[in-house]
């Protein structure tokens, strides 16, 4: 495909007092992944990362026994792979020479706002697919009921407390069994299974939710849930005790589920990875025989949820 | 001199007839496929698996530039809009993980998978050389009289495929033709020829 002068007839001659420019003059998001995912650079072609659980509770010796050997469990790897993603476009050498305004010289940041675009939706559907395709090191979905642990059905036999917290023997959820929206109710639920939290082997852990990610258009109801002093929706004297959680809200513009919402720890406590492996390049090239301006963007990257812990989501009812 | 070699060199891109790089595409691979680099591949409900060697009407694709990854299911880990490589990104894994039956483990260096499958398309443009062989055992010395006769393909005991000159019955068993010797190999036992796809073989022709 190439840009030429019949397509752009208004290019060609002076006269129009103004041009505007959407790529140049509508002003541009901030980038929002980067506030969520951490962000790595690789050299080679995939990276790998390998999960251990370490050792479950120390059991009674009794007198002149001999002690009780364990081990490590090594668990599962996952991979991830960055994606060449590029968009070029051709503009005659004569459309170049005759455009009137620049306007075909500013091709290039127009494929730069493109590639900016790919970038975060490649991130943020990784939660936006987190109910489904998107799995975490243990093979089942990042948001998921029951994520299985290393140290299997016994791991969550001795963990006190958190018997109303899992479904099953065995797993630990950062999603509700049924899904509830984005409510009084729901973060509560959700706090309490960041505070149940355990490690492979049922030991307790500690994970707090630091922000709740929400959809744009959930942002009033975020403001009167987390920020309201006495409990939301209710004519009563209560006080509103998402208060003592000290959460916060982010939005993201990138979400496609208007009722999913989601909690996150801080960075480092969690997994969520934007892995680079080519930062964006542009180029631009004459072809030879037609003497046409190529030019182009390439970037390759991907990302990743290496491990599910440190977040949560419920996909609204 | 006997002929029917155990195995053959992989079939390869060498040429285009435009001078420029060849065009490849990358689709989907189909499940449980374990053909190898230089395999002639075709498409079958939109996935890429090895060429059944008998379907000479439309039926090769193109040829396969790297091994087949052996996926659990058709097209495995590609990625859609937006999306990433999915789990667990490679055909090779080994054993199992504790409690956890879908995590996998994945050898040091195990190919990574994309769901994909680098073919060099069959179109009219592209030259391919290959080894030439006999599935009868007959000797195959190619000449420069053999330039524009067709021949037919056929795998070796190995899984690599050659140029067969026992397969030359046009419109039956031949899917590509001759172009000419190969610049070192020239006329010697089972050397390698440069050849094109027949545009009838052509699954998809350009």
């Amino acid at each position: 495909m190439s840009m030429v002068r019949g397509q752009y007839a208004q290019l060609m001659a002076p006269g129009q007092r103004k041009i505007f420019l959407q790529w140049n003059e509508m002003m541009q998001r901030e980038l929002q992944y980067p506030a969520v995912f951490n962000i790595e650079t690789i050299t080679s072609m995939y990276k790998d990362e390998l999960e251990f659980a370490g050792t479950g509770p120390m059991p009674l010796k009794p007198e002149n026994t001999p002690l009780y050997y364990t081990r490590l469990i090594q668990g599962g790897i996952i991979r991830s792979i960055p994606l060449t993603y590029g968009l070029a476009a051709r503009s005659s050498f004569e459309l170049h020479d005759d455009d009137q305004y620049g306007v075909i010289q500013q091709v290039p940041k127009a494929l730069a706002r493109s590639q900016r675009f790919t970038e975060e939706m490649v991130a943020w559907n990784i939660i936006n697919l987190g109910f489904s395709t998107v799995k975490s090191i243990d093979g089942v979905s990042l948001f998921n009921n029951q994520h299985p642990l290393l140290g299997g059905s016994v791991a969550t036999s001795y963990s006190p407390g958190i018997g109303t917290i899992i479904s099953a023997p065995g797993t630990y959820p950062n999603r509700p069994a049924t899904d509830i929206d984005l409510s009084f109710a729901g973060i509560q639920l959700m706090t309490n299974q960041f505070q149940g939290m355990v490690d492979g082997q049922g030991l307790p852990v500690t994970y707090f939710p630091k922000s709740i990610l929400i959809h744009f258009t959930n942002r009033f109801l975020a403001r009167e849930l987390l920020g309201s002093p006495g409990k939301p929706g209710t004519s009563t004297n209560e006080i509103n005790s998402l208060l003592g959680e000290d959460l916060g809200y982010m939005i993201s513009n990138y979400l496609t589920a208007i009722g999913a919402w989601f909690a996150l720890c801080e960075k480092k406590y969690h997994h969520l990875k934007f892995v680079w492996r080519q930062k964006p390049k542009t180029d631009f090239d004459d072809d030879f025989d037609t003497k046409a301006l190529k030019e182009s963007v390439v970037a390759r990257f991907t990302a990743v949820p290496d491990n599910w812990l440190g977040v949560w989501g419920s996909n609204g009812p | 001199m006997a002929s029917l070699l155990a195995i053959h060199i992989p079939i390869e891109v060498v040429e285009t007839k435009s001078n420029t790089t060849e065009f490849t595409n990358t689709p989907q691979e189909d499940a449980a496929q374990t053909f190898l680099e230089g395999t002639p591949v075709q498409l079958t409900a939109g996935f890429v698996g090895a060429w059944d060697g008998t379907t000479v009407a439309a039926g090769i694709y193109g040829v396969a530039e790297e091994d087949a990854h052996n996926l659990a299911t058709p097209g495995q880990g590609a990625p859609g809009p937006f999306g990433i490589v999915g789990f667990p990104g490679t055909g090779t894994t080994f054993g199992k993980v504790p409690n956890q039956p879908d995590a996998v483990n994945i050898p040091e260096g195990a190919p990574a998978s994309l769901g994909y499958i680098d073919v060099a398309e069959a179109n009219l443009d592209t030259i391919f050389t290959a080894q030439t062989d006999n599935n009868t055992g007959a000797a195959t010395t190619p000449t420069i009289a053999d330039i524009g006769s067709q021949f037919g393909l056929t795998v070796d005991a190995n899984g690599y495929w050659y140029v067969d000159f026992a397969k030359v019955t046009v419109g039956t068993n031949t899917v590509v033709v001759m172009t000419g010797l190969h610049p070192i190999d020239g006329s010697i036992p089972n050397a390698r020829i440069l050849f094109q796809f027949t545009k009838a073989a052509m699954q998809i022709v350009i």
